[in-house]
């Protein structure tokens, strides 16, 4: 089972795009998949067709009671291969309850070794602020994906990013290897093509090859619940999403079979 | 970043560092199954701390306090001034060496990085220092704290980086002096009269006061640059 989370502590940069649109490809191509809802708003688990204000087990069970039947918290979607542990709006609360306690950011880590045989793909989404839910989510992969939107606010983020993630390694002591994705790219407008350069030149390591393009069809698929690749296989941004994957899976192959050390990907600066 | 610089670095983003690290250390404590190797440090590590290498922090401090309690006064009447810091309410950064309980001022503290593997030795210098970390182009002091808190009849410094095993390096005076730390613990802020300040400090002269709740060895980090460490 390999996990990755998809984390950015910018906020609308295309996190939850990412996680469902990979977990759908991921899922039609015969893995047996499964989606975490880290963040308390629920934008995956509404897309899955579930009510985060309204749910009875979800990640806060989890955290609560870390014992818990796992096939009780994850659930089926409407698409064949594609579960999902969701998320409830009282998640929200986890940072005051536990947040201090020691331990706590090991949780998901935990759980996700109790059902390692179950699925092929683990697809983590993450809220966009540092937090307990985000601590867990990347103490848990084996991968880190961060999205980024290509306009020049979402660099300032990028770093951030970066930073805590490098805290979070000094504090694990592993390194987590990481993969940048550039977002909403329009190859039109003068910002996305200057981010992107900018990206080049400041984590040429640790970027993908694929970009994700400006796709309408995104909201459209939302709108639906319906993950893009089982609404349109050979749209723009289904396709997009495809070469990403693609390189994600030759990256982890290579990662797991210590082809490439991680902390060549996961040195930031 | 060269040593000048990390002094301009502003106190409430030091502040912030440190109490991410606090926060991100205690999520993450417990160190989970990772991998052989990773178990194997830590098994070693646990062989070598089951020597205890300091005597317990409180008996030392305690003897301290008595042997000092004819200037029991906590005005200023050592040889040496309360430090600026500790005129007003401060916060401290307490993290843990062996079983012993330090705390750093804040405004002292310039940061908390991994220890690295190895630090540079330094043949003939003074008996306390364990050797140099390069960071951002200087060195950092590394300091033996089991060498002081060793009593005459149990004098049994860890000497080495290796012994230590530390996890990280705690930054402090202007980056001159790092702490081998196996622990962050938590930031507190603290009132002088919590203290209880040590008037005589002829011996450890850094070991400014002691606080009892939580048991804590509170540094002077000036102290270090100023004179031997008899
Ligand atoms: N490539 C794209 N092209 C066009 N629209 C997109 C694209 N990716 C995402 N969007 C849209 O942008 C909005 C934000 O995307 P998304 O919800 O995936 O971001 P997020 O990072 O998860 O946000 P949050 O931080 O709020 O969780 C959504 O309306 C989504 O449909
Ligand atoms: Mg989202």
């Amino acid at each position: 089972m390999r996990v990755w989370s998809i984390a950015n502590q910018k906020g609308g940069v295309g996190k939850t795009t990412t996680a469902i649109t990979l977990a759908g490809l991921l899922s039609m191509r015969g893995n047996s998949t499964l989606v975490v809802d880290m963040d308390p708003h629920g934008s995956l688990t509404t897309y899955a067709g579930y009510d985060p204000d309204n749910i009875e087990d979800s990640v806060y069970t989890l955290f609560h009671n870390p014992d818990v039947m796992i096939a009780s918290v994850v659930k089926r979607t409407k698409f064949e291969n594609l579960y999902i542990l969701p998320a409830s709006t009282a998640m929200a609360t986890l940072d005051r309850q536990l947040g201090s306690r020691d331990g706590m950011g090991l949780i998901l880590k935990r759980t996700f070794s109790r059902i390692s045989s179950r699925f092929d793909h683990v697809l983590v989404d993450c809220p966009p602020m540092l937090g307990v839910l985000m601590v867990n989510a990347l103490a848990a992969c084996d991968h880190l994906i961060i999205p980024v939107q290509t306009e020049f606010l979402a660099l300032k983020g990028l770093e951030r990013m970066v930073h805590t993630l490098n805290m979070i390694t000094r504090s694990m002591k592993i390194p987590i290897p990481f993969t940048i994705v550039p977002t909403m790219y329009d190859r039109r407008t003068r910002a996305s093509q200057q981010s992107l350069q900018f990206l080049r030149e400041q984590y040429p390591h640790m970027l993908s090859e694929a970009l994700i393009p400006v796709d309408t069809q995104f909201r459209e698929a939302s709108r639906a619940g319906v993950p893009l690749p089982m609404m349109s296989p050979d749209g723009r941004g289904t396709l997009a999403y495809g070469a990403l994957l693609d390189g994600l899976v030759e990256f982890d192959r290579a990662l797991q079979y210590g082809q490439v050390k991680p902390h060549i990907r996961a040195a930031a600066s | 970043m060269r040593l000048h610089e990390i002094s301009k670095l502003s106190r409430p983003v030091l502040e912030q560092e440190a109490a991410l690290t606090v926060y991100l250390d205690a999520l993450l404590q417990c160190v989970p199954d990772y991998d052989v190797t990773d178990s194997l440090v830590v098994e070693e590590r646990s062989a070598s701390s089951s020597v205890d290498p300091v005597t317990r922090v409180a008996d030392v401090l305690d003897h301290e306090m008595r042997a000092s309690a004819a200037g029991e006064n906590p005005a200023v009447q050592g040889e040496r001034a309360l430090p600026g810091w500790a005129t007003t309410s401060f916060k401290i950064l307490l993290f843990r060496v062996n079983e012993l309980t330090l705390a750093v001022p804040l405004s002292e503290l310039n940061g908390i990085v991994a220890a690295p593997e190895t630090i540079t030795g330094l043949p003939g210098g003074e008996k306390w220092l364990l050797g140099l970390m390069p960071y951002r182009g200087s060195s950092v002091k590394i300091i033996d704290i089991a060498y002081f808190m060793a009593t005459e009849s149990r004098h049994l410094p860890m000497n080495s980086f290796s012994a230590y095993a530390p996890k990280n390096i705690v930054l402090a005076g202007g980056a001159s002096w790092g702490f081998p730390c196996h622990d962050v613990l938590r930031i507190i802020t603290t009132e002088p009269h919590q203290v209880r300040w040590r008037s005589d400090r002829q011996r450890r002269p850094w070991l400014v006061g002691i606080m009892n709740d939580p048991v804590c060895a509170l540094i002077d980090v000036q102290a270090f640059s100023l004179d031997s460490m008899a």
